[in-house]
């Protein structure tokens, strides 16, 4: 008896669960699921996970999407050399380079739907400032701003600097509403509470998509803001009509998983996939591979306070006897470019003749003149950041290569951490540091000043990590930083004088400098305009033209 | 007889112990490793001033008691930290993570017990026949085979060459744009039948089949090796005779009598198991790029992000013992000589 009730009530139960699921299925079906409103979406695949949300002080991989909900004054386009207006028209600066207006379009919006002032972009740049993290040091010519009027803004700097350049960094340079100390519950505009208002996932951009799923570890998903300025100007060049209506950020954090997802259509853009597969890449007709240039360059540092390598000779001798051509065919296959100095190609500061021959009877010419006819007896130590294979063979590369003249080299795979501590540590105590040092460098904002200052200037003790230390050399390019946004011409007079120095001591070699490969699905166009190399990693989706 | 509230007491006691002893193990661990994540925190191209501001901030200049202090204060609060790397709070992250990973592992152990069970039952049944060779074969196989290595066949074969199957990912991003589906609880397929949103659900389950059903073999081989020798020990047991010599009908016997003697340690195995299937939940969601706690621990571990490595490894240390808790509970209700 008992067991007829419990088979009846399993029956029961199995029909009540079929008839319900049927009986939704039939109710939604003719609702919500059929026949959605098609959006066009482009999954866009981030090899690293986004870093904050918080725009002040955002230096890394955040501004994947931060440039596309944020705006900066201006944008640059380094390949034309050209500012493009962004929420700034147009903008002026006095005879003296010291004071510079900035003249606001007047139907930029906030996604809230207040208007982009005069005053918030004060607010934006002076909270910014007042934080003092990030990128924030590239306002530090910045004396004072005013506002005369609503669409105004006129800065007053304490020295000469390339202000236009400046408000059009990626970094540290993105106008935000002040609406936002309203909506934290905040005091002051520098309260804590803002940050973690931004940090969870809020956005208070003018961009032309609004942040609308904050998920760092996994996806960040944008939607087209429909309100924004750029949809509506028909002459504006950095947009598309067929631009994506969402775009997402997702994070997969390898190259081979990468062109698996873009090969099978399950992502749209690749950020990076292994260079040796391009070839193979470009004759998939499902996909199309994009190449620009990209301002991130390979450097090799030398320990200039360390014998034998403290002398000039040496270094000579060791530029001369790397094989840059056979680098990068074999390390990169081929998709770079050698280098020629410390400033990327395509960028505007560099020069073409400052690559060394590689001349290995020069070398050794080199070596006995610095007193080694014999090659050197002590093993040089080579770091590397770990896990970097571009790295990795470009260290073996230069290891055979000197070999073939009697330098000796162990290269170190290091984590990057690790790696900077220990060349961090040669200010201190150059001999317990490493003898060669490999690290990329790219630009926080497009200017030559950016990688002659860091790299090779004795006040910046975090990047300078070959120790260099000349006076003259620094002098030139504070000077010739200062005059970039009024006199260009001399500017880059002064930029060629210190790279030539550069060229002559040998503080640091330049390798290669990287082109940017992007792979993505056939039908996504629009793509080289949506990739500008002063942004590194960004993908403009405004640029973007979906097909079909 | 009910099981012993003194028995519950112990048991919780015990799990409050484990997971306090692996927070504080794993605190040391992970702070004497010779890292710098202040790094993290400050970002690329971080000058030395920024970078000792972060030390500070973070309280990683101070001793590693005082830094355990800190911690354990905060989390007692309910205060999990911030991700370094992405700045956003851990329990938020792990909390969007965690029915992901469970949602996949409780889809692969359905699969797993009750194919793993069946096919061990069959195995007895008709023992030394080719059936029972095969499925021998294939639960041996299916109990040793790396995970990633059988990760990455799977994929090759139903989605790269058959193209039957996705190969990434919980969901496919334009249908949930598409349909307006949002998550509520996180599980996808409750989600999806909730809001009645078949296409989403159909969705869901074609991109859970392959990690499911590569994280289900081992538990399944396991499940049915077990079932297999312990069915037969019961089949022949006296009182499984007498049953049959009384004219009981032999499914009813195989069924209840014997299954309920056998199944016991299948259940306690399949609970140890469970540990296993966590590590290779790790690998299988590296692999489909499953948004789950696996992927998150690897990524925390990548990067020395404190905090969420702590974060992560509670969960994960929670999530074993009270497993395990239950597993024994359920034993004990099977069999209650364990009650004692």
């Amino acid at each position: 008896m008992r067991r007829a009730i419990s088979k009846a009530l399993t029956a029961l139960i199995i029909v009540l669960v079929v008839a319900l699921s049927l009986g939704a299925y039939l109710y939604f079906a003719g609702t919500a699921v059929k026949k959605p409103a098609r959006k066009t979406v482009v999954i866009y695949a981030s090899l690293s996970e986004m870093t904050s949300a918080e725009p002040s002080t955002e230096f890394s991989n955040s501004i994947m999407w931060m440039a596309v909900v944020y705006e900066p004054l201006l944008y640059y386009d380094p390949l034309n050399n050209v500012f493009i207006p962004a929420l700034a028209e147009s903008y002026e600066h006095d005879p003296s380079g010291l004071v510079w207006t900035f003249h606001l379009r007047k139907n930029a919006v906030f996604h809230d739907g207040t208007p982009v002032t005069a005053e918030a972009v004060k607010f934006s740049i002076e909270r910014t400032i007042s934080l003092g993290q990030g990128a924030a040091f590239i306002w530090d010519p910045v004396e004072s701003i005013e506002t005369p009027d609503n669409y105004t803004v006129v800065f007053h700097l304490k020295y000469q600097a390339p202000l236009d350049a400046i408000a059009s960094s990626g970094y540290g340079a993105y106008i935000f509403s002040p609406n936002v100390v309203k909506y934290a519950k905040a005091s002051n505009s520098t309260d804590p509470k803002i940050t973690d208002w931004f940090n969870a996932g809020n956005d208070a951009g003018s961009g032309p998509y609004r942040l609308v799923k904050w998920d760092p570890q996994n996806e960040v998903v944008l939607e087209k803001f429909t309100d924004w300025w750029g949809w509506k100007d028909p002459k504006y060049p950095l947009k598309s009509d067929k631009a994506p209506d969402v775009f997402i950020i997702k994070i997969v954090k390898d190259s081979v998983t990468q062109e698996r997802l873009v090969r099978s259509g399950d992502i749209q853009i690749a950020q990076t996939v292994p260079l040796e597969d391009i070839e193979n890449l470009k004759n998939d007709p499902n996909l199309r591979v994009v190449m620009k240039p990209s301002f991130q360059n390979l450097l090799l540092f030398f320990n200039t306070r360390k014998p034998p390598l403290d002398n000039v000779l040496v270094r000579r001798a060791i530029a001369h006897a790397i094989p840059y051509e056979d680098i990068v065919k074999i390390a990169v296959n081929g998709l770079a470019k050698v280098a020629s100095g410390p400033i990327p190609h395509g960028m505007w500061g560099h020069f073409d003749n400052f690559t060394y021959t590689y001349d290995l009877d020069l070398a050794k010419k080199l070596l006995t003149e610095a007193g080694y006819p014999n090659g050197i007896n002590r093993t040089l130590v080579l770091t590397y950041t770990a896990g970097d294979v571009y790295e990795k063979r470009t260290a073996e590369l230069i290891k055979s290569s000197l070999g073939r003249i009697g330098i000796n080299v162990e290269i170190r795979p290091m984590s990057w951490q690790e790696q900077w501590a220990l060349a961090q540590s040669g200010w201190n105590n150059s001999q317990a540091a490493q003898d060669l040092f490999i690290m990329y460098w790219w630009p926080t904002y497009v200017t030559p000043y950016d990688f002659l200052f860091n790299m090779f200037d004795s006040s910046s003790k975090s990047f300078d990590l070959c120790y260099y230390n000349n006076s003259e050399f620094e002098k030139i390019i504070d000077s010739a930083h200062q005059l970039e946004g009024i006199d260009r011409a001399r500017s880059l007079e002064l930029y060629y004088k210190a790279q030539k120095i550069l060229y002559n001591d040998v503080p640091a070699i330049a390798l290669w400098d990287s082109i940017d490969v992007k792979v993505a699905r056939a039908n996504i166009g629009g793509l080289d305009k949506a990739i500008n190399p002063a942004y590194a990693t960004v993908v403009f989706p405004q640029a973007l033209s979906v097909e079909g | 007889m009910p099981l012993g509230r003194e028995y519950l007491l112990k048991r919780l006691f015990h799990l409050i112990f484990v997971v306090f002893g692996v927070l504080i193990i794993t605190f040391i661990i992970t702070r004497v490793l010779p890292a710098r994540p202040e790094l993290l925190w400050a970002g690329p191209h971080a000058t030395i001033e920024q970078i000792e501001r972060a030390r500070k901030e973070l309280h990683l200049d101070e001793p590693i008691y005082v830094q355990l202090g800190y911690y354990l204060w905060g989390f007692i609060r309910g205060n999990w930290g911030v991700s370094w790397r992405t700045k956003t709070p851990v329990l938020n992250g792990l909390l969007s993570a965690l029915p992901a990973t469970l949602e996949l592992i409780i889809f692969a152990f359905s699969i797993a017990t009750v194919l793993g069970v069946l096919l061990g039952i069959v195995a007895a049944l008709r023992r030394n026949t080719m059936v029972d060779s095969v499925i021998q074969i294939f639960s041996v196989l299916g109990a040793s085979m790396p995970v990633f290595w059988l990760a990455l066949i799977m994929l090759y074969v139903f989605s790269n060459t058959l193209g039957w199957l996705p190969s990434s990912n919980r969901v496919d991003e334009t249908l949930v744009i598409s349909t307006g589906f949002h998550p509520i609880t996180g599980f996808y397929l409750i989600d999806s039948l909730m809001q009645g949103n078949f296409p989403v659900f159909i969705d869901v389950l074609r991109h859970m089949i392959l990690p499911a059903l590569v994280l289900s073999l081992y538990p399944m081989g396991l499940s049915a090796r077990m079932t297999r020798a312990m069915m037969v020990d019961v089949l022949h047991e006296p009182f499984i005779r007498s049953a049959l010599t009384w004219g009981i009908p032999k499914k009813l016997v195989v069924y209840k009598y014997a299954l309920k003697n056998a199944v016991a340690p299948v259940i306690a195995s399949l609970g140890l198991s469970f540990g296993y299937t966590i590590i290779g939940a790790f690998m299988v969601e590296l692999i489909f790029v499953w948004p789950g706690i696996g992927l998150y621990l690897a990524m925390s571990l990548l990067s020395f992000d404190y905090p969420a490595i702590m974060g992560a490894v509670i969960i994960v240390a929670l999530f074993y013992s009270v497993i395990n808790l239950i597993v024994d509970l359920i034993h004990a209700w099977i069999d209650p000589r364990l009650r004692l």
